[in-house]
């Protein structure tokens, strides 16, 4: 028996997710059990837990439920939220974990967002095929209504082309004796990057890396706010290319190491008249007040 | 019930920075669309609409008489050849496009394709296509970045000769058009050598073709601007002598220098090509008629 897409829902944690495609894998982990003086053996023994992941591309509608993993995943408090369970058409799992997260950025062009869910237990459940109609209200993102802002420390750019947006994260679980399920994961570092093209061709990096942002916003067809997509950090990258045809394209990668939801640092000083003041104790100075974003 | 505008009321108007010419078209076609496409989600049947995918864009299209008589910038001929000319022999990437005005409706395009031809003792007729990107500049008015703008209405140009409009009377005009009869393709005929046989050239059909790049960004429909990346030269020859002489990297045919001549062959249209090759050797036979050969002779630029 065959099935098509069209019978194939994915949700995760109980929701339906708008995805244009979904794959889904689970993998046992078995070593061969050799004797001595034999080269082959049909005994095996597992050798860790069994997981898999689960990837996917979806069309950006409005807030997307992925994004609060990439600040939330892994920070303290934890919660029973960070735990991400998954159901593909019937074949489901309780322990996933958002593992890359990835926006492209390009012209005119629909919003898709494409992630990948690592889980440590097995699939549970039967393919169980659905039926029902696509939802006609839907309004997905595009390209076309969104804004590009970037900060740098040194030079100018007018015009952003295109970008990705990246979102990686280690996680890996940990087992006690007599587990097959982890009782509990560990977090690795969790990197955010955000590539674009842009129109000012120069080689300027040193060796500390360049200060720099970019912050894309996402509007609707009526002019609001309904996404953003953020990363504040180094420039660690810069990349020019061209071929025959076609233009001088330069690149930069910034890379943010900092994944909290917020960050709060001094942006100014505020005095009682509202002109910039001094900072610290001994300065000379009415009260001031800290600005903060 | 919209205004019916009759094809005497179509004139094909063409600017290039400072020089316009009404040319004499004999049909004229304007496109523009829209690209969206259908996004469908697993686990449903039917597609969640139709969504843009990339930007508008237009095109217009049309064919007009060869007309030789007009002068650009010093150099004869009716103004598409004179803006085809300038193209391919340019060394700027950076392109501004052309104003083309038809009926009402207006858009500012980048020449895609330029033909035309010459036969014995027929009229040469010209065509040719621009695309429309838009334009990613900011105006006052969003609608003048649009491919194409305006609604159908008269344009009443009256056809002019490039420089000089008030010379565009009739008679000037017929005796400006290109005609096979004074034309003379001899430096394109092939010449074969022990015994030496020299082909008659029937007919002509010149074409060349432009590639443009435009550079479209996040948050902006229309590109921030558009390049000329290369074009490329064709001319088909239609005459009697078949060379079979033709050899792996093709024949070189050189600089050759094509003189379209009117009635009067004291007026002539130049198109200079560069290095020309020639990669193609045919021939072909009818019914009552002579065995005729073609030759492709290509440039690129």
């Amino acid at each position: 028996m065959f099935y098509t897409a069209d019978n194939a829902k994915i949700q995760i944690n109980g929701e339906e997710i708008l995805a244009s495609n979904a794959s889904i894998s689970v993998s046992a982990s078995l070593q061969p059990n050799y004797l001595i003086t034999e080269r082959s053996t049909n005994s095996y023994s597992p050798s860790n837990g069994v997981g898999g992941s689960l990837s996917f591309s979806y069309y950006l509608t409005g807030r997307d439920y992925f994004k609060t993993f990439i600040t939330g995943q892994g920070e303290v408090p934890f919660s029973e939220s960070q735990t991400i369970s998954g159901n593909f058409a019937g074949l489901n799992f309780n322990s996933g974990y958002l593992n890359s997260y990835s926006v492209s950025f390009s012209p005119n062009a629909p919003a898709i967002a494409t992630t990948s869910v690592s889980f440590f237990d097995d699939l549970e459940g039967e393919f169980n095929p659905t039926t029902g109609a696509a939802p006609s209200n839907t309004e997905v993102l595009n390209f076309k209504n969104a804004s590009v802002v970037g900060t740098f420390a040194a030079g100018e750019v007018d015009n952003f082309i295109a970008g990705t947006y990246n979102y990686n994260a280690d996680v890996k679980p940990v087992y006690l004796i007599n587990e097959t399920k982890p009782s509990s994961v560990s977090f690795g570092p969790k990197t955010v990057n955000i590539n674009f093209e842009i129109d000012n061709p120069t080689g300027y990096l040193p060796v500390s890396g360049e200060a720099a942002s970019i912050s894309v916003d996402l509007y609707n067809e009526a002019n609001a706010r309904r996404e953003n997509f953020m990363c504040s950090g180094l420039i660690q990258q810069r990349s020019l290319a061209t071929a025959v045809s076609d233009y001088v394209k330069q690149s930069i990668t910034i890379i943010q190491n900092s994944t909290e939801a917020s960050s709060t640092h001094i942006a100014g000083v505020i005095d009682s008249s509202f002109g910039l003041g001094c900072v610290g104790v001994g300065t000379v100075g009415s009260e001031v007040g800290i600005a903060t974003t | 019930m919209a205004d019916l505008i009759f094809y005497d009321k179509a004139a094909v108007k063409v600017t290039v920075g400072n020089t316009n010419e009404v040319l004499l078209a004999s049909d004229c076609s304007v496109s523009f669309s829209s690209s969206v496409q259908p996004l469908y989600t697993i686990g449903r049947k039917g597609s969640l609409g139709q969504f843009p995918s990339a930007a508008r864009a237009g095109e217009i299209s049309f064919s007009f008489l060869t007309s030789i008589t007009g002068e650009h910038d010093k150099q004869p001929g009716n103004i598409i050849n004179y803006l085809a000319s300038g193209i391919k022999g340019s060394i700027n990437s950076n392109a501004s496009g052309a104003l083309i005005q038809v009926a009402g409706l207006s858009g500012t395009g980048f020449l895609s394709s330029y033909s035309f031809n010459v036969a014995s003792n027929s009229v040469s007729t010209s065509s040719a296509s621009f695309t429309l990107f838009g334009s990613g500049e900011v105006a006052n008015n969003q609608n003048l970045n649009v491919p194409i703008s305006g609604r159908l209405a008269n344009s009443d140009f009256s056809p002019s000769t490039g420089a000089n409009p008030a010379a565009a009377t009739n008679s000037v005009l017929a005796t400006g058009i290109g005609h096979g009869r004074f034309t003379n393709l001899d430096g394109f005929r092939t010449e074969l050598t022990g015994p030496t046989s020299n082909g008659t050239i029937f007919g002509a059909d010149y074409s060349i073709s432009f590639n443009h790049n435009p550079i479209y960004k996040v948050g902006q429909e229309f590109p921030s601007c558009t390049y000329y990346t290369t074009a490329s030269e064709s001319m088909n020859i239609t005459e009697d002598v078949f060379n079979s002489g033709l050899s792996f990297s093709g024949v070189d045919v050189g600089d050759v220098m094509l003189n379209v001549k009117g009635l009067d062959s004291s007026k002539q249209m130049q198109v200079g090509l560069s290095g020309l090759k020639q990669i193609n050797s045919s021939a072909s036979v009818g019914l009552d008629d002579i065995v005729r050969t073609q030759k492709t002779l290509v440039a690129a630029y």
